[in-house]
């Protein structure tokens, strides 16, 4: 990581960034506010000169962010205009946090834009100061062009989230290494029974008086599992969040299943089905909560069971901590050849907490990568 | 009145400005570096520049002219222009 730079403290660089785009440091300032509905056709013009994709942007918009509702959205969008015209854009989800016996109020950013005619400003990097300056912390997962040198350069890098994936057809992946073995149906039909063989023995090692089932409503009573490792850092998630991140995305809708212990609820998982580059499905799993190790390894057999009955070519995930990934390998994930993992950050007005807080262990999914909505 | 005399600085001390607001070594940095072989020259280095010529040189570096500079000698001939490079060095 580079040094952290040294930053002029805000106020200046809210004189800076406005000088350099012709304004005043007060216009600068008083052009930020909430984005409203009425802001949506501007945003959403914004959007398209930088984002590609043929999704219903209208609808993304109004699902995660409240844009002045008193109901819908769970996150906030912010606006940067200047003398009328729409400059730039950032979001943040709030973030309840419980470390080491201290509640912490965060929030993660995402989706920040600047105008190409702002670039080079500073614009994005005074967005991304103004909305630290209203919380204890900010969290970073993933960036896009906009904003990876700022969350390289500006955020405490926490450890790197890594896809591990159980594969299940053997044939994208030998195609790709040995291209000449795929071509030779018999050599796949083996390898592949071979792989069948390792899942049979993997599954009698699930952990037992766990049922699963699947369900698209939440019980809003729900208190969402969580493990105790003090050495974590919790995120709390509600049910009513997890309702709507997990079961109301317009996007991508996941399917979710929610196991049970002695008939109380101690994890459920969210996934996605999505094709690869040849047009084969694979399982990507994008959220997971549990109350211990026993239940998590449960629910990835349920991960591997679902993919398999679907005839997918693998299971994928990413994995920030240690402890799950070392689960994940007993339910037969491996790591990803060469992967470099994916960028994710901490900061904070306060350079201890945000060391304390860089220092401990973090089990981000990709819930909390915006990317899975995009 | 007349304007007071601007500080000035010699091309080996402007690199080693530039080096440290692009986070390279000083001796990686020379007047023919492209920018789009620095890493850091992004829109953190590009505010890192721009505080850097306000506050040694009370020089304003909008967006504008920040976006149009394609390699090390442009910033060299920006301090030029603004008479803070020392002709001597």
């Amino acid at each position: 990581m580079a040094p952290a730079p040294r930053l002029p403290e805000h106020e200046k660089l809210g004189r800076l960034v406005a000088r350099s785009l012709g304004l005043d440091a007060t216009a600068l300032q008083l052009g930020l506010n909430p984005a409203l509905l009425a802001d949506l056709p501007e945003v959403i013009a914004l959007r398209r000169e930088h984002l590609n994709g043929s999704w219903d942007d209208d609808t993304y918009l109004r699902w995660r962010y409240r844009l002045g509702r008193a109901s819908g959205g769970f996150g906030d969008l912010w606006c940067l205009r200047a003398k009328g015209r729409l400059l730039a854009i950032i979001g943040v989800e709030e973030l309840r946090v419980e470390h080491d016996g201290q509640a912490l109020a965060g929030a993660q950013v995402m989706d920040l834009l600047v105008r190409p005619e702002a670039q080079e400003s500073g614009l994005g990097i005074w967005l991304n100061q103004a909305m630290l300056a209203r919380y204890d912390f900010t969290l970073a997962v993933g960036a896009n062009q906009n904003s990876a040198g700022i969350v390289r350069r500006m955020f405490e890098p926490l450890p790197s989230r890594l896809t591990f994936t159980h594969p299940l057809d053997l044939a994208p992946f030998v195609r790709r290494r040995w291209p000449a073995v795929a071509g030779l149906p018999l050599a796949m039909r083996v390898a592949n029974g071979g792989l069948a063989l390792r899942r049979l023995a993997l599954r009698r090692h699930r952990p037992r008086g766990l049922t699963l089932e699947a369900t698209t409503q939440l019980d809003p009573a729900l208190a969402v599992p969580q493990s105790r490792d003090p050495a974590s850092v919790h995120l709390r998630r509600d049910s009513a969040y997890l309702q709507q991140r997990l079961l109301g995305n317009p996007r991508r809708p996941l399917v979710t299943r929610v196991a049970r212990r002695d008939g109380k609820v101690v994890g459920l998982i969210a996934w996605a089905m999505e094709v690869d580059d040849k047009g084969r499905p694979e399982l990507h799993v994008i959220d997971w909560h549990h109350d211990s190790d026993a239940t998590l390894l449960g629910l990835l057999h349920e991960a591997v069971r679902e993919a398999a009955a679907r005839r997918c070519s693998c299971v994928r995930l990413n994995l920030q901590d240690s402890s799950t990934q070392r689960v994940a390998a007993r339910a037969g994930f491996l790591p990803s050849r060469g992967d470099e993992g994916r960028l994710c950050g901490v900061q904070s007005r306060d350079p201890a907490l945000a060391k304390r807080l860089a220092k401990a262990r973090w089990g981000l999914t990709d819930a909390s990568d915006d990317s899975d909505a995009l | 009145m007349s304007e007071p005399a601007k500080t000035q600085v010699s091309v080996s001390d402007a690199l080693a400005m530039l080096a440290d607001c692009f986070n390279l070594p000083v001796e990686e940095v020379h007047a023919d570096l492209e920018r789009d072989a620095i890493d850091d020259w992004d829109s953190m280095g590009a505010l890192m520049l721009m505080a850097e010529l306000d506050e040694r040189f009370g020089i304003e570096l909008t967006a504008e002219v920040s976006r149009e500079m394609t390699r090390i000698g442009d910033v060299l001939a920006f301090l030029k222009v603004h008479g803070v490079l020392s002709e001597n060095a």
